[in-house]
C-alpha cells in the first residue's frame, strides 16, 4: 500500500511536469503578451523593454527552466494587470470554488444514489420512468442555459433567490443546482444500470433465497459491488467540475471563484494569471486522482492499478 | 461475426458480394423493426435526421437572412406575427432563421471533431492493443496523463492564446476527446488478442494489417459507433459553453452557443432569446443520447441477449456514461 501510494505520487509529479510544460509552450511559443497587452501605439522600444522585463527575449529553453524553477518555488510570477503574485490571487478565490463544487456535488451524489437504486429495484415502473426522464433531461441541457433559466424563474419572475454574487446559503442554491443537475443525471443513469446488473446476479439471488431482508440484499450486497463504477464517475464529475464546468457556472452567476477568475483573465489577456490558474487546478486534480486511487484500492482489493 | 465473414469467403467472388448485400439488408431490416419497438430510440433518430436535413437545406428553409437586422421589429415575442414566427432578438434578427443556420455549426463541429478524434483515437488504441509491449505502454501512458490533465481549462488557455475560431474549437475539442476512443479500442483489442480466431488468422499467415482490419475492426463497430454518437452530444454542449464564454464561434457567424450568450444580455426583458436556443440544444442532445442507448442495445450482441432474456428488465435507455 505504501509503495503503491509512493508510485502514484511519483507519477503525479510527472503529470504535473507535463501540465507545466504544455502551459508554458502554449503561452510562450504561440503568443507574445507584448503584442496582446501593450496598446497598438506602443513603440518598438517599448515592446522590447516589456519583453525584457518579462524575460521573453531569452532563449526558450532558458525561459522554461526559469519558469519551472519558479513553479517549484510556488512563484508563478506577477499578474500582468493586478501586479501582485498570481498565486495569491488564485488562492484567495479557491475556497469559493471549493465551496460551490462541494455543495453542488453533494446534492448530486446524495440524491443520485437513492434515486438510481429506487429506479433499479423496479425497472419499467412509474418511479423508474419518471427518474429516467428527469435524469436524461438533466444531462441533456446546456449548463449555461440551465443557469440562465433558473435565474429567469427564481430571480426575475419569483424574486425569491439572488441571481448573482456570493453571500449566505441563498446565493449558493442556484449555482449549486446548475452544477449538480447534469452530474445528477449521469450518476442516476449509471447507478440504475449498474444496480440492475448487480440485482440480476446469482449471489443476489442466493442472498434472497437465504431469506435475507431485501434492504440488506440491496444495501449491503448489491450496492457495495456497484460502488466502484459509481464512485469512479463521481470522481470524474468532481474533476470535471473543478476543471471546466465551474468556469461556466461561476461566469453565469458571477460567483467569485477560480472559474470566474479564469474567464476574467482571458478577457483581460492576463496570461500569467491564467497560467497560474491552470497549474494550480492541475495540481489539485492530480492530488484528487491519487486520493481516489488510494480510496479504491482500500475498498476493493480487486482493483489493479499501474 | 468474423467467423461468418470467413465462411462466406469460400464462395466465388460474385456470390460473396450478393451474400454481403443480403446480410446487410437483413440486418438493416431487423434494426428497423427494433427501432419501431423502441419509441425513445425512434425519437432520437427522428431528431438526428431532422437536424441533418435542417442544416443541409438551411438556405431553402430559413425565411430570413440570419444576420439581417430590422431594428423596427426588435425583440418581437414569438407567435406574434407570421413574418417572425419565433420572434426576433435585440437587433431584430429572425430567431427561427438563426436557429436553422445555427444547426449547421453544431453539425459541422460535431462531425469534424468526431472524425478527427475518433479516427486518431481508434488507430492509436488498435496499435496499442494489438501490438502490446512498448507501443501499448507509451499510448496508454499518454492517455492516462491526458485524462489527469485539467482538460477544459487547458482548452480555454489554448483558445485564449491562439484566438477563438471554428478551427480552434475543432482542434481543441479533438485534442480533448481522442483518449476515450483509444481507451475503449485498446480494451476491446487487447481482450480479442487471445481469441482463437485471431490466433488462427495469424497462424495461417495473415499480415497484421489484414488481421486488424478484417478480424479486429468489425468487433469495434458497436462500441466505437455508440461512443461517436455520445461524443457528438458532448461536443454540442461544449460548443455552447465555449461560445457563451466568448471562446467559440465569433459574431458574424451564427451558433446556438452564441445565441445563448446574446440572450443572456436580455434575460430580464426577452425570455425567448435565451430560451429558444437552449431548447434546441436540449432536444438535440436528448435525441442523440436516446439514439445512442438504442444503438448500443441493438448493435452489441451481449446487450441484445440481455434485453431479450430479461424482457422487462431493461426497458428504455440503460444508461449514458
Amino acid at each position: 500500500m505504501g509503495r503503491f501510494a509512493l508510485r502514484r505520487t511519483a507519477y503525479g509529479i510527472v503529470v504535473m511536469f507535463f501540465v507545466t510544460a504544455v502551459v508554458f509552450v502554449t503561452t510562450r511559443l504561440i503568443g507574445n503578451p507584448a503584442n496582446t497587452l501593450l496598446p497598438l501605439t506602443a513603440t518598438q522600444q517599448q515592446r522590447q523593454a516589456f519583453s525584457h522585463q518579462l524575460g521573453l527575449d531569452r532563449p526558450i529553453p532558458t525561459q522554461f527552466v526559469k519558469y519551472l524553477e519558479g513553479v517549484a518555488h510556488l512563484d508563478f510570477g506577477n499578474s500582468l494587470l493586478q501586479s501582485r503574485p498570481a498565486l495569491n490571487i488564485v488562492l484567495e478565490r479557491l475556497p469559493n470554488t471549493l465551496e460551490l463544487v462541494a455543495f453542488g456535488l453533494s446534492i448530486a451524489i446524495l440524491l443520485a444514489i437513492p434515486l438510481g437504486v429506487l429506479a433499479a429495484l423496479r425497472p419499467g415502473s412509474l418511479v423508474d420512468k419518471v427518474t429516467v426522464v428527469v435524469s436524461l433531461a438533466g444531462l441533456s441541457v446546456a449548463q449555461v442555459w440551465l443557469g440562465l433559466l433558473l435565474i429567469l424563474i427564481f430571480a426575475a419572475e419569483l424574486k425569491v433567490l439572488p441571481s448573482a454574487g456570493i453571500g449566505g446559503l441563498e446565493h449558493l442554491i442556484l449555482p449549486g443546482i446548475t452544477l449538480a443537475l447534469p452530474a445528477l443525471g449521469r450518476l442516476v443513469m449509471l447507478t440504475r444500470s449498474t444496480m440492475i446488473d448487480e440485482l440480476n446476479t446469482q449471489y443476489v439471488q442466493t442472498a434472497r433465497a437465504k431469506g435475507l431482508p431485501e434492504i440488506r440484499v440491496v444495501g449491503l450486497h448489491a450496492l457495495r459491488n456497484a460502488a466502484i463504477p459509481i464512485l469512479t464517475l463521481a470522481g470524474w464529475e468532481l474533476i470535471r467540475a473543478l476543471a471546466g464546468f465551474s468556469v461556466v457556472v461561476e461566469t453565469v452567476f458571477a460567483w467569485p471563484g477560480v472559474g470566474y477568475l479564469a474567464f476574467q483573465s482571458i478577457q483581460q489577456s492576463d496570461v500569467i494569471l491564467l497560467q497560474a490558474i491552470v497549474i494550480v487546478m492541475g495540481f489539485l486534480i492530480v492530488a484528487i486522482n491519487i486520493g481516489l486511487d488510494l480510496v479504491f484500492k482500500t475498498i476493493d482489493r480487486r482493483v489493479e492499478l499501474a | 461475426m468474423a467467423a461468418r465473414v470467413e465462411a462466406s469467403e469460400v464462395a466465388p467472388r460474385g456470390g460473396l458480394l450478393r451474400q454481403r448485400f443480403a446480410d446487410a439488408r437483413a440486418s438493416l431490416r431487423s434494426a428497423g423493426v427494433e427501432l419501431l419497438h423502441d419509441r425513445a430510440g425512434l425519437f432520437g433518430l427522428v431528431v438526428i435526421v431532422l437536424l441533418v436535413l435542417v442544416a443541409v437545406f438551411a438556405p431553402l428553409i430559413a425565411p430570413h437572412d440570419p444576420s439581417a437586422q430590422s431594428l423596427f421589429d426588435r425583440l418581437t415575442p414569438p407567435f406574434q406575427t407570421w413574418s417572425y414566427p419565433l420572434g426576433t432578438d435585440a437587433l431584430g434578427r429572425d430567431e427561427l432563421s438563426r436557429l436553422i443556420y445555427g444547426s449547421r455549426v453544431s453539425l459541422e463541429i460535431g462531425v469534424l471533431v468526431v472524425l478527427i478524434a475518433g479516427t486518431s483515437g481508434t488507430i492509436l488504441g488498435l496499435l496499442a492493443g494489438y501490438f502490446g509491449g512498448k507501443a501499448d505502454t507509451l499510448v496508454m501512458r499518454i492517455v492516462d496523463t491526458q485524462i489527469a490533465f485539467p482538460g477544459l481549462l487547458l482548452a480555454l488557455l489554448i483558445i485564449a492564446v491562439i484566438g477563438p475560431s471554428l478551427k480552434a474549437l475543432v482542434i481543441v475539442l479533438s485534442i480533448d476527446g481522442w483518449m476515450v476512443y483509444a481507451r475503449v479500442t485498446r480494451g476491446v483489442t487487447a481482450s480479442l488478442r487471445k481469441a482463437p480466431y485471431i490466433e488462427a488468422a495469424e497462424i495461417v499467415g495473415c499480415r497484421s494489417r489484414r488481421v486488424i482490419f478484417r478480424h479486429v475492426l468489425p468487433n469495434l463497430t458497436s462500441p466505437i459507433l455508440t461512443l461517436c454518437v455520445l461524443e457528438f452530444a458532448r461536443i454540442i454542449l461544449a460548443e455552447a459553453a465555449l461560445s457563451f464564454l466568448g471562446l467559440g464561434i465569433q459574431p458574424p457567424d451564427v451558433s446556438w452557443g452564441l445565441m445563448l450568450s446574446d440572450g443572456a444580455d436580455y434575460l430580464f426583458s426577452a425570455w425567448w432569446v435565451v430560451s429558444l436556443p437552449g431548447i434546441a440544444i436540449a432536444l438535440v442532445v436528448l435525441g442523440i443520447n436516446l439514439f445512442a442507448s438504442w444503438l448500443r442495445v441493438v448493435s452489441d450482441p451481449h446487450q441484445r441477449d440481455k434485453r431479450f432474456a430479461g424482457a422487462a428488465q431493461v426497458v428504455g435507455p440503460t444508461g449514458v456514461t
